[in-house]
């Protein structure tokens, strides 16, 4: 799945980040893809972003709860993809290995994932936070993955690529076709592995960053370096 | 009832399960005497800073917790995963097993609970905080040297939209025999919920 | 002002001959300074670290008008931490390697679980089991000064004392070696330690005009330790990125001309 845009969107409805992620090369299009249209301004995607955190709340008004429909035993339980937006061969190793003897962290340098440990951010599946909300909104022309945070954070990612009648095949096993149900599912669950990551870059880079402040716009040239690895991961 | 009570020490099991788990596996550490070391050099600059008036200092102490607990929320939410705690039962369970445990590598004990269950304390051994630490003898009595853990509770559980009073009622280092902060919920922010999050 | 005490030489003496413990506070002080003797190797989650230093920087820098006065603050909390771990550490490595690498001997008779629950529990505290505990505790307090049978030689050469900043301390602080230890090929009075990935300002944004200030906590811990051990001079960082490590810093030591003159005194 390639990520083309990300959003994240603050409990209030407010833009936080937004960013592209189209490799600019235009040569490279497809001959049967438009021209992309102009390019929003920020004031356009402020719009956006509250227009998205509107049409959120509203939609959820169309869940089985509240129009009383019974459905008891919804499993929200998203299953752990294996490294999603990780690089695919283990890690580099980072090129720094020629500084100058003495040399103390053994460890490879920029594969480190800040606070967290390990190869990847989390390893287990996951309750989704966003049980009635919009989680995906497909059109013709781009899929949109919602994932929400508990203190009300949207992260918002963006595909032209992932289309919900696209066959996807499952990573492991037919006997996970149930599971996975449709390629549509996969997707979603796809996403919400990626945006969770994001989350998680989002509590180093943003929260840690003492010069930031809460609630206005995101500017970590950190932050921005380590979302676009995950999506030139994501890409590949 | 017996089996809604099953469930909640099968729920607390698993919880310090997932604490120990993600402290062991998914958490870059440092050493604890450093992280003392820093948070007495702060305390110390605040002492100068407001001329030994120990409540500012305590106020201060705490605003700063705060401003910690509002971010920290984020990284523990997006490590954890957790679902919404149903009641402060299960509130008071994440907190002790898997917020300390994961933060600060102790699992404080979970007790004095009211009869409506909507306060409880925390009874913490260890502190790591308070390591190396001997209160002056004029600040014993008023200092409460690791207020900046009550800030922080009540900024983290601000966010996840409980609105709770959070305060030392004893500590160690004022000589009392244990150390014991309090939490108490006013009310579930309920307008404040995510919508889609019920 | 609080301090914090880390236990110093001269104290041992006062500490170890037996105090009433009836009294709770005294008995928590007490334990305070024969805990503090032995590194029980604890640790907390960096992120608790990077936020705590983050509300740190923060709250420097509304009380600071200038980058400068910021800086100096800051440089000064790490100072009042380098200085105290000069003696920490020294008398650490004073310490017996049997007393130091038996850490399940060293947790079961320091952890503090122990005395806290007997305090707890007043009227349980006679039980055979608490008392034997006790005394075993204070028994071992007691043979630790006696352990130590040559405090470790205060470093004395600008190498000797960098070095153990360069292996020791950084070891103690961030868990491995510092990443090179240089000499100044052009002034003879500076050194260099490099950290390729200082570990509690890698979430501030590079682009952050106030990065490079950051890091004069570990300056400060640096100077402090050397100003302590007797070696005056000033720190600086100064942000060096090479090829895989964007976060490269050099911390620039420049001695005082009076730690040259006494090095060269010396035969």
């Amino acid at each position: 799945m390639a990520i083309e845009s990300l959003l994240i969107i603050n409990k209030s409805g407010g833009l936080l980040y937004q960013r592209n992620f189209i490799d600019k090369p235009p040569q490279s299009q497809a001959p049967n893809q438009p021209e992309p249209q102009q390019q929003l301004n920020s004031n356009d995607y402020l719009i956006l972003a509250s227009t998205l955190h509107g049409v959120f709340a509203i939609a959820s008004q169309l869940t089985p709860k509240a129009l009383q429909l019974s459905q008891n035993d919804i499993d929200y339980t998203i299953p752990y993809i294996p490294n999603v937006g990780m690089p695919t061969n283990g890690g580099r190793t980072g090129n720094g290995s020629t500084v100058g003897g003495g040399s103390g962290s053994s460890g490879p340098g920029s594969n480190k994932l800040g606070s967290f440990k390990g190869d990847d951010f989390f390893k287990d599946s996951f309750v989704s936070w966003n049980k009635s909300g919009l989680r995906q909104l497909c059109t013709d022309q781009f899929t949109m993955f919602i994932y929400q945070t508990m203190t009300g954070l949207k992260f918002v990612a963006i595909s032209t690529t992932v289309m919900p009648q696209q066959k996807v095949a499952t990573p492991s096993g037919t006997d996970k076709l149930d599971r996975y149900g449709n390629s549509s599912n996969l997707a979603i669950q796809i996403a919400d592995n990626f945006l969770r990551k994001v989350y998680c870059l989002y509590s180093d880079y943003v929260m840690k960053d003492p010069f930031y402040s809460m609630e206005m716009p995101i500017k970590s040239d950190l932050f921005d370096k380590k979302v676009r690895a995950m999506i030139k991961n994501m890409n590949e | 009832m017996s089996r809604s009570r099953s469930s909640t020490t099968t729920q607390s099991r698993s919880l310090k399960v997932t604490g120990e788990e993600i402290w062991k596996n998914k958490t870059e550490k440092i050493n604890t005497e450093l992280f003392a070391l820093t948070y007495g050099a702060l305390v110390a600059q605040l002492f100068e800073d407001y001329d030994n008036d120990y409540s500012l200092i305590n106020e201060r102490l705490f605003s700063m917790g705060y401003n910690i607990g509002v971010r920290l929320i984020e990284d523990f939410l997006a490590r954890t995963a957790l679902p919404r705690c149903e009641d402060m039962v299960r509130t008071s369970e994440v907190i002790s097993k898997c917020a300390f445990k994961i933060f600060l590598n102790i699992t404080p004990h979970v007790t004095n609970w009211s009869n409506n269950k909507d306060s409880f304390s925390l009874i913490i051994e260890d502190n790591p905080l308070s390591e190396f630490v001997e209160l002056p003898m004029n600040a014993k009595k008023q200092i409460w040297y690791s207020n900046v853990l009550c800030g922080v509770l009540k900024g983290a559980l601000e966010m996840v939209q409980l609105d709770c009073d959070v305060w030392f009622v004893a500590d160690i280092l004022k000589g009392d025999p244990q150390t014991e902060l309090k939490i108490k919920l006013n009310k579930i922010l309920k307008d404040e919920i995510p919508i889609g999050d019920d | 002002m609080p301090h914090q005490k880390i236990i110093q030489t001269s104290s041992i003496d006062a500490q170890s001959s037996t105090r009433s413990t009836s009294n709770t506070g005294t008995h928590y002080d007490d334990l305070l300074y024969q805990r503090s003797l032995i590194y029980k190797k604890n640790e907390i989650s960096l992120s608790a670290m990077t936020f705590l230093f983050q509300e740190m920087i923060n709250y420097l820098h509304q009380s600071s008008s200038t980058m400068s006065e910021f800086e100096l603050k800051l440089s000064r909390y790490g100072q009042s931490i380098g200085l105290r771990l000069l003696e920490l550490l020294n008398f650490r490595a004073s310490l017996p390697a049997s007393l130091t690498s038996i850490p399940t001997r060293s947790s079961i008779l320091f952890s503090s679980s122990a005395p806290l629950t007997d305090q707890a529990n007043s009227n349980s505290t006679n039980t055979p089991d608490a008392i034997r505990k006790r005394e075993e505790e204070s028994s071992t307090n007691a043979d630790l000064a006696k352990h130590i049978t040559k405090m470790r030689r205060r470093d004395l050469k600008i190498l000797d004392i960098l070095q153990f900043i360069h292996g020791t301390l950084w070891s103690y602080l961030f868990h491995h070696v510092s990443d090179d230890l240089v000499k100044s090929s052009e002034r003879n009075n500076e050194y260099m330690i490099v950290d390729n990935e200082p570990q509690l300002t890698q979430f501030i944004p590079q682009s952050s005009k106030f990065l490079n200030s950051c890091h004069f906590f570990v300056c400060g811990m640096i100077q402090g330790f050397l100003l302590n051990g007797g070696f005056p001079c000033s720190v600086s960082p100064h942000l060096m990125p090479v090829d895989g490590f964007d976060e490269r810093v050099i911390y620039l030591i420049k001695f005082d001309e009076q730690v040259l003159e006494r090095e060269s005194l010396r035969f």
